[in-house]
């Protein structure tokens, strides 16, 4: 099932209809629910593993590729009824990081994201480090921070702290033990991020 | 609530439909044969149901091994990756490109991973 160009999902137990883009119950018994979001990044199997020799992967086939190849080629058609862009600031089929904190959202072209590693913004008066693997409020306690990449961690250019990006905490320098609010931060397609949410539109 | 939910790129699902050659039915018609909410529209945009529920079919005992044994795995393959609990988990969206849904435990708690 469809909606907005995004997959509806229905749960076994109250066979409530679910919106996979805020994990929102749309129809059914829950209606008005949403589900927590556990932190997720995309990227390649090859980058994943030498970050985590311990990870488990799911077992499957062996795959030469996607079916969904041609559809990442087309530029212009949006789900199969041929939407149109909802929002003429990005291409519809343009990959965003679509970001979210208290109900307030933005969304990074992921290419900015990609040539600089780390994209230091702000939005609704906050700010910002995005990355391609998680993004947090730029603050530690009162102190605004900029952030550099240092290898698969951030240094801050205000202490040299180094953070972890898998938790937001400091691991080494002066604010050891410090710790970043993650916002959530996910990849989308413009075109149905823009369906969704009202959002800042964040390029430098 | 203790369902937990992953949300990564989206409006891919539609694509699969063509390529099974569904055709596109009216919701109320599709959805007559089980006990699903029926719903046409939501808000100001409508629903599409293309194919029956569970078309698609979610992974449900997914099994998973350590990084060493994963032959089946190519490096340039894309995954979703999760770290939690001190647990880090990937899933390959070529494959879940054919599941869109694997109903997951990590750390104990109940995950959606969703595609």
């Amino acid at each position: 099932m469809l909606w907005r160009d995004a997959l509806v999902m229905y749960d076994r137990t109250t066979r409530s209809l679910w919106s996979q883009i805020d994990g929102k119950a749309v129809a059914g018994p829950m209606k008005g629910e949403r589900l927590a979001e556990v932190p997720s990044e995309q990227t390649t199997w090859g980058k994943w593993k030498r970050r985590h020799p311990g990870t488990l992967v799911l077992v499957k086939p062996t795959l030469r590729g996607s079916p969904y190849a041609g559809y990442f080629a087309d530029p212009e058609t949006i789900g199969v009824r041929g939407s149109r862009n909802p929002d003429p600031r990005l291409g519809a089929k343009e990959l965003v990081i679509g970001i979210e904190r208290e109900n307030q959202f933005a969304a990074v072209p992921l290419g900015i994201v990609e040539k600089r590693g780390v994209f230091n913004t702000e939005a609704w008066g906050v700010p910002l480090v995005v990355t391609r693997i998680a993004s947090f409020v730029a603050r530690a306690g009162e102190r605004r921070l900029t952030f550099d990449s240092a290898g698969h961690a951030l240094r801050d250019r205000e202490t040299g702290s180094i953070w972890s990006l898998e938790s937001g905490e400091a691991i080494d320098g002066p604010l050891k033990g410090s710790r970043l609010e993650r916002v959530s931060s996910k990849i989308a397609y413009w075109g149905v991020w823009a369906r969704f949410h009202e959002s800042e539109v964040l390029r430098k | 609530m203790n369902h937990l939910i992953i949300v990564t790129v989206t409006a891919l699902f539609a694509v699969a439909c063509q390529q099974t050659g569904a055709t596109l039915q009216n919701a109320a018609a599709s959805q007559s044969q089980d006990d699903l909410p029926r719903v046409s529209q939501i808000g100001r945009d409508p629903v599409h149901t293309l194919l029956r529920p569970d078309a698609i079919p979610s992974i449900d005992a997914p099994q998973f091994v350590g990084a060493a044994e994963a032959t089946f795995m190519r490096d340039e393959e894309p995954v979703i990756g999760i770290v939690s609990g001190g647990v880090a988990k990937a899933f390959s969206t070529w494959h879940l490109d054919h599941h869109e849904i694997v109903n997951d435990t990590i750390a104990g708690k109940p995950v959606a991973v969703t595609w």
